[in-house]
């Protein structure tokens, strides 16, 4: 067969003779007791299927720990939210005894401070 | 050193090869944890000549198929327990000896860089291999087959070499017939490529 006949022939999706292969004496005799030792001392590696399931059960417990990390920060907002609510609480109380403090102040001590603090040029 | 024996790379002998009844009686074993060692080596026993000279195919030395070939079946052990009945256990060792086959050259690919790699098969392949009585033709042949991208030589030597069809070759390798036909060509086309580069 030439050159050109045998591309020809690949083109064609024609087959070829399978080369044989030297092996050593005893090869596939020793083989199966040997595989059979490796299981024995390495044990099974991690299939595919083994992986997945590994990958799955990270993924649940990193939900588990993510979910009470997401309910704590939302307790802690939420009570700083009723902090802030009080602290408005608080502001309006102390605006309402100021108010009241100002209420009972004499007429005449509020209009001295006026007549000094402020000026109405549009009487001039 | 002696010849592998038997398989010469048919389909057909694949499976005729290997009974289906002997296969479940296999499979019943391997699912009961008393004989489930015995059964496993009984399959190493049944099926590694075949598996064998399908690495040999891809890998080319000795030394790197019997790697390859112990780690199929370390995998093969590992999933035992998961294999689902959907294809026939000869075919599911082969898909992982394809696997491993490709994953082997792939590493290889990644440590050595191609020119270098490609002598270094080529120089091992064919001293370890009695090719067609040495025709130079064939050997040109082996040498343009491990210039080849792993999935292209994977596919051309399934075609070739064990006269695989599509539709079989679609089942261990999981890619489309399409998709295979097109590999296969392009293997072809860069098998033309090296043989005009070496005229």
């Amino acid at each position: 067969m030439t050159k050109e006949e045998l591309i020809s022939h690949l083109r064609n999706e024609g087959t070829g003779k399978a080369p044989h292969y030297d092996v050593p004496q005893g090869y596939f005799d020793q083989l199966p007791s040997r595989v059979m030792a490796r299981i024995a001392t390495e044990g099974a590696p991690k299939s595919e299927v083994s992986t997945l399931r590994l990958s799955w059960t990270k993924a649940v417990a990193a939900a588990c720990l993510a979910v009470p990390f997401a309910v704590g920060i939302l307790l802690y907002q939420s009570r700083t939210e009723d902090d802030y609510e009080m602290a408005l609480h608080d502001l309006s109380e102390n605006e309402y005894n100021e108010a009241m403090e100002v209420a009972g102040i004499d007429n005449s001590v509020i209009e001295a401070y006026l007549i000094e603090n402020y000026h109405d040029d549009s009487e001039i | 050193m002696l010849p592998a024996e038997g398989w010469q790379g048919c389909p057909q002998d694949f499976y005729t090869l290997t009974k289906v009844t002997s296969d479940k009686e296999l499979i019943l074993r391997l699912r009961d944890q008393k004989q489930k060692s015995a059964a496993f080596e009984e399959l190493v026993r049944m099926y590694q000549e075949r598996l064998y000279v399908q690495i040999r195919n891809m890998v080319g030395t000795h030394e790197d198929a019997d790697d390859v070939l112990q780690n199929t079946f370390m995998k093969a052990w590992a999933g035992i327990d998961s294999f689902r009945e959907e294809s026939q256990i000869g075919t599911w060792l082969y898909r992982i000896a394809a696997n491993e086959s490709i994953s082997f050259l792939t590493h290889k690919r990644q440590e050595i860089s191609l020119d270098a790699e490609s002598s270094h098969l080529l120089t091992l392949h064919c001293a370890d291999t009695n090719i067609m009585d040495g025709e130079e033709l064939e050997v040109m042949l082996i040498k343009a087959i491990d210039t080849l991208p792993p999935k292209q030589r994977q596919v051309f030597t399934m075609k070739y070499f064990q006269e695989m069809k599509y539709e079989e070759m679609s089942d261990i390798l999981g890619t489309s017939v399409g998709a295979l036909k097109a590999s296969y060509h392009h293997a072809v086309e860069k098998i033309t490529n090296f043989f005009h580069l070496q005229s």
